[in-house]
């Protein structure tokens, strides 16, 4: 111990003996085993040092305690302070054994067992402190562990409770194995969806069968003007250079018509209203095809013909971009409807039967991929509001597995994901304030891209859209100027106003 | 022959042995004592007083015939130590004393010079920086301003003699070497040449220090005063044949009762004195020692008077006994080498 701290300690066991009776008791324990020592010097050095550390000792635990002055005045601090010292006595007297040997009486101390096991543990602190440092290493871990655990579980239950926030899944095409570029996890469960080979049985100027049942009635059969649409590689700035005729997918609609309930008594009824449907969207060439609450599959636009089923739409397979989907989509429409605000399209099982047999005649025909079969609500877009699901048929509840495909609400939607449209209020009142995953999955996906590239999400969707708007526009230009004539409610339905985009469903009859 | 130069005929300190560990050293206004050894027992001492006379080559002859120690500054030169004393005495001359009141006397030029002569003469040379602890007196009337100075002086000039130093209080190294078996609790009282120190020490740490500018040499010199007679005679009459426990047989004796009293009751005046106004003190629950030391405490009787002192008019604390050292001349000395021991590793 230096003579200056031995000197500071002198003057705090002064300070602390003038006012702290408990010294004395203190002293009278060290003077006790001091009086075992034979030599003044070795005596003087143990009192000298023994004091002096207990005074610093005690000053230590005080201004520990500060907080806690009451403390001092309980039996833990009378003993915490007697155990201090014993470790204290303990030390010294180690260290006068080291220096001295044998050349100098030390005493044999006694010492009482919590003293002496304060001791050991104080000598063996470093190894506490040690355990201790671990020990809170672990129980932070534990409550990081603990926390990420319950914020995972609230989190799927939150989801469980309000169908929101699951992980995209990975569609698979063609039984490849391969995922979209727009799945965010991968999902080995799946199933491939690889259509069956149909062929035609039979063909002649009233209906096609084929050989997986499918009867197609041509009675209704019109044209439209040729499909033209340029594929645009995956989330390119390009408008496409590469132009292709032959349908690429299928988007499934409902009429949205009125119907009468399904029941025998109502034949005349419901096959009047289809009567009037089919005739409908034969003057619009509002589909592709038609199927009758019946399950009678009507062609009405030829296949290789465009129909007025999905004007501003979006949607997207591994490799390209499609929009304006009239033109790349086939459009397969079931006269059904839907109550305001359920979102509950209602099938019968005879459109179920006969909408899966369409869906392998096509696929069979045009190798369409299951990626690329998906529903109009799904890919609707209201370009001028940046929003989805300006259509919302087939938004929910599309029966895709008995169609043979994979369901497409659990992948991200394109249209969110590469275009940046989004929901609002309105939109979600008009879901039944319910996301389907993919959608929020997508939304989720597009900020964490916006962030990446640290740019403002609305910025960022104003530039897609235009890149969106300049896409349709080029495809818009492959028609010719007879198309357009013929097909005037095509140019209105493909041009960017608002008012098109609204009537983006020319077949669509509004109750 | 240089014309500064210590010169010696007789003892010399020189370089230090082996057991040179630790040294004590007692630095008083009469007399330079040094302990050391295994033990503390080896002492050295030196009056530390000196007398100086012009030079001249016969003057020089003699004192080197007589093996005395002795300085040369100039054209004077001056015998120190206790040869001091005895070529007073051939010379009839008064020994001058390198310090006043405990501390360096600043009436004397040569002070310095002197002590660290004497010094040297006493204290070997250290080889390895040991630690060697010095007397101080404490604070009080005289001595005040020019501790700080004393203290600074002295440990520079040891500090060429290669030790690392340190102060002791004068009244704390009595209690060092006298109060072992009490673990250092007790009061240790120094009556010196020049001055009475005084130490409160409980458990070795020091509860209250100072002292009195009174003792042997005010004794002496105000008897040598009152009663007409040279300085040098009452001393010795002090010092060989004075017995204050019985009644003084002529005027010498009696003015040595008298200014012995005075010492006596204003050290036991001044130390009821300052138990009562101090506020630092332990509250002590048991009577403690007090120890007498130095070369004033030693006539007969000064004991008894002390003690009767102490129990006439009353006394804040319990005192359990009054006693002697056991060698008064370097009770202060041993208690320094102890204290320097204590801190040796």
């Amino acid at each position: 111990m230096s003579a200056k701290s031995a000197v500071s300690a002198r003057s705090a066991i002064s300070e602390s003996r003038s006012n702290a009776e408990a010294s004395k008791i203190y002293s009278r324990i060290v003077e006790r085993y001091a009086m075992g020592i034979d030599r003044p010097e070795v005596r003087l050095r143990f009192l000298n040092n023994t004091l002096a550390k207990q005074a610093e000792r005690q000053l230590q635990l005080q201004q520990s305690l500060h907080l806690f002055k009451f403390l001092e005045n309980t039996r833990f601090y009378d003993w915490a302070m007697e155990a201090r010292l014993y470790s204290t006595i303990l030390e010294e007297i180690e260290s006068l054994s080291k220096t001295y040997g044998g050349k100098v009486k030390i005493p044999k101390v006694e010492i009482p067992l919590l003293a002496r096991t304060y001791f050991m543990v104080y000598q063996s602190r470093h190894v506490f402190y040690g355990l201790g440092v671990m020990l809170t290493g672990l129980l932070l871990f534990g409550l990081y562990s603990m926390a990420t655990w319950s914020a995972r579980n609230v989190n799927t239950f939150l989801a469980q409770r309000y169908q929101r926030g699951r992980a995209p899944i990975v569609v698979t095409t063609s039984g490849q194995g391969q995922s979209t570029a727009f799945a965010a996890t991968g999902a080995k469960y799946l199933p491939g969806y690889k259509p069956e080979k149909v062929w035609q049985v039979e063909k002649n100027s009233e209906f096609e069968r084929y050989s997986n049942g499918a009867r197609i009635v041509l009675k209704y059969e019109t044209d439209n003007h040729p499909r033209g649409y340029y594929l645009i590689p995956r989330g390119s700035d390009s408008e496409g250079a590469q132009l292709r005729r032959d349908p690429i997918g299928i988007v499934y609609h409902t009429s949205e018509s009125d119907i009468v309930p399904f029941i025998s008594s109502n034949n005349q009824s419901i096959k009047h209203r289809s009567l009037g449907l089919i005739e409908y969207i034969q003057k619009n060439k509002s589909y592709n095809y038609l199927i009758d609450r019946y399950g009678e599959i009507y062609r009405i636009v030829r296949d290789d013909n465009a129909a007025h089923h999905a004007g501003h739409s979006i949607w997207a397979d591994e490799k390209y971009d499609y929009v304006g989907l009239n033109e790349s989509f086939i459009g397969i429409c079931f006269e059904s409807t839907s109550e305001a605000g359920s979102l509950e399209e209602t099938l019968t099982e005879a459109q179920i039967m006969e909408g899966r047999k369409l869906t392998n005649v096509l696929r069979s025909r045009y190798n369409i991929e299951d990626v690329n079969c998906t529903t109009h609500g799904l890919v609707s877009v209201n370009p001028d509001k940046l929003l989805i699901a300006y259509h919302h048929d087939w938004v929910r509840n599309f029966p895709f597995e008995a169609m043979g495909l994979s369901d497409k609400y659990k992948v991200q939607p394109p249209n969110m994901l590469d275009y940046g449209f989004s929901y609002d209020e309105q939109i979600l009142d008009k879901l039944g304030r319910v996301l389907w995953p993919g959608a929020v999955a997508a939304d989720e996906e597009f900020k964490r891209r916006a962030d990446r590239a640290r740019t403002n999400p609305d910025l960022l969707r104003r530039r897609l859209r235009d890149r969106y708007n300049a896409q349709l526009e080029k495809a818009r230009k492959l028609r010719t100027p007879t198309d357009d004539s013929d097909n005037s409610t095509l140019s209105a339905q493909s041009s960017i106003t608002s008012s098109t985009a609204e009537s983006g469903d020319a077949g669509k009859r509004r109750k | 022959m240089e014309d500064n130069k210590t010169m010696t005929g007789a003892t010399e300190a020189g370089t230090s042995g082996a057991e040179v560990g630790a040294v004590g050293l007692d630095i008083g206004t009469s007399r330079i004592v040094m302990a050391g050894g295994p033990n503390g027992h080896r002492a050295k001492s030196q009056l530390n007083a000196f007398v100086g006379v012009p030079y001249s080559k016969m003057t020089e002859s003699i004192l080197q015939q007589n093996k005395m120690v002795y300085h040369r500054d100039g054209k004077e030169l001056f015998v120190f130590g206790n040869d001091s004393e005895r070529f007073a005495s051939f010379f009839n001359a008064v020994p001058r004393r390198p310090m006043q009141h405990g501390v360096l006397n600043p009436q004397e030029p040569m002070g310095q010079q002197i002590i660290q002569a004497i010094i040297e003469t006493v204290v070997p040379k250290s080889r390895s920086n040991e630690l060697l602890c010095f007397s101080v007196p404490g604070k009080g009337e005289g001595a005040d301003t020019n501790l700080v100075y004393h203290e600074a002086v002295l440990k520079n000039f040891l500090s060429t003699l290669g030790y690392e130093s340190k102060a002791i209080n004068e009244g704390l190294a009595v209690v060092f070497a006298e109060l072992q078996n009490e673990n250092f609790t007790g009061i240790g009282i120094s009556c010196g040449g020049g001055m009475c120190n005084v130490c409160v020490a409980f458990l070795s740490v020091p509860m209250l220090t100072f002292s009195i500018p009174l003792g042997g040499d005010y004794i002496d010199s105000s008897v040598a005063s009152v009663v007409d007679e040279p300085l040098t005679r009452v001393r010795l009459i002090k010092e060989e044949s004075l017995d204050l426990s019985r009644q003084p047989k002529d005027k010498i004796s009696s003015a040595l009762h008298i200014y012995y009293e005075e010492v006596i009751n204003t050290l036991v005046d001044k130390l009821r004195e300052e138990f009562e106004n101090s506020r630092h003190l332990p509250k002590l629950d048991r009577a403690i020692p007090v120890i007498l030391s130095g070369g004033t405490a030693k006539p007969r009787g000064f004991l008894q008077k002390f003690e009767a002192a102490i129990k006439s008019g009353g006394f804040p604390i319990q005192i359990s006994d009054v006693r002697l050292a056991s060698d008064p001349l370097t009770a202060t000395a041993r208690g320094c080498f102890i204290a320097a021991m204590s801190e040796v590793r």
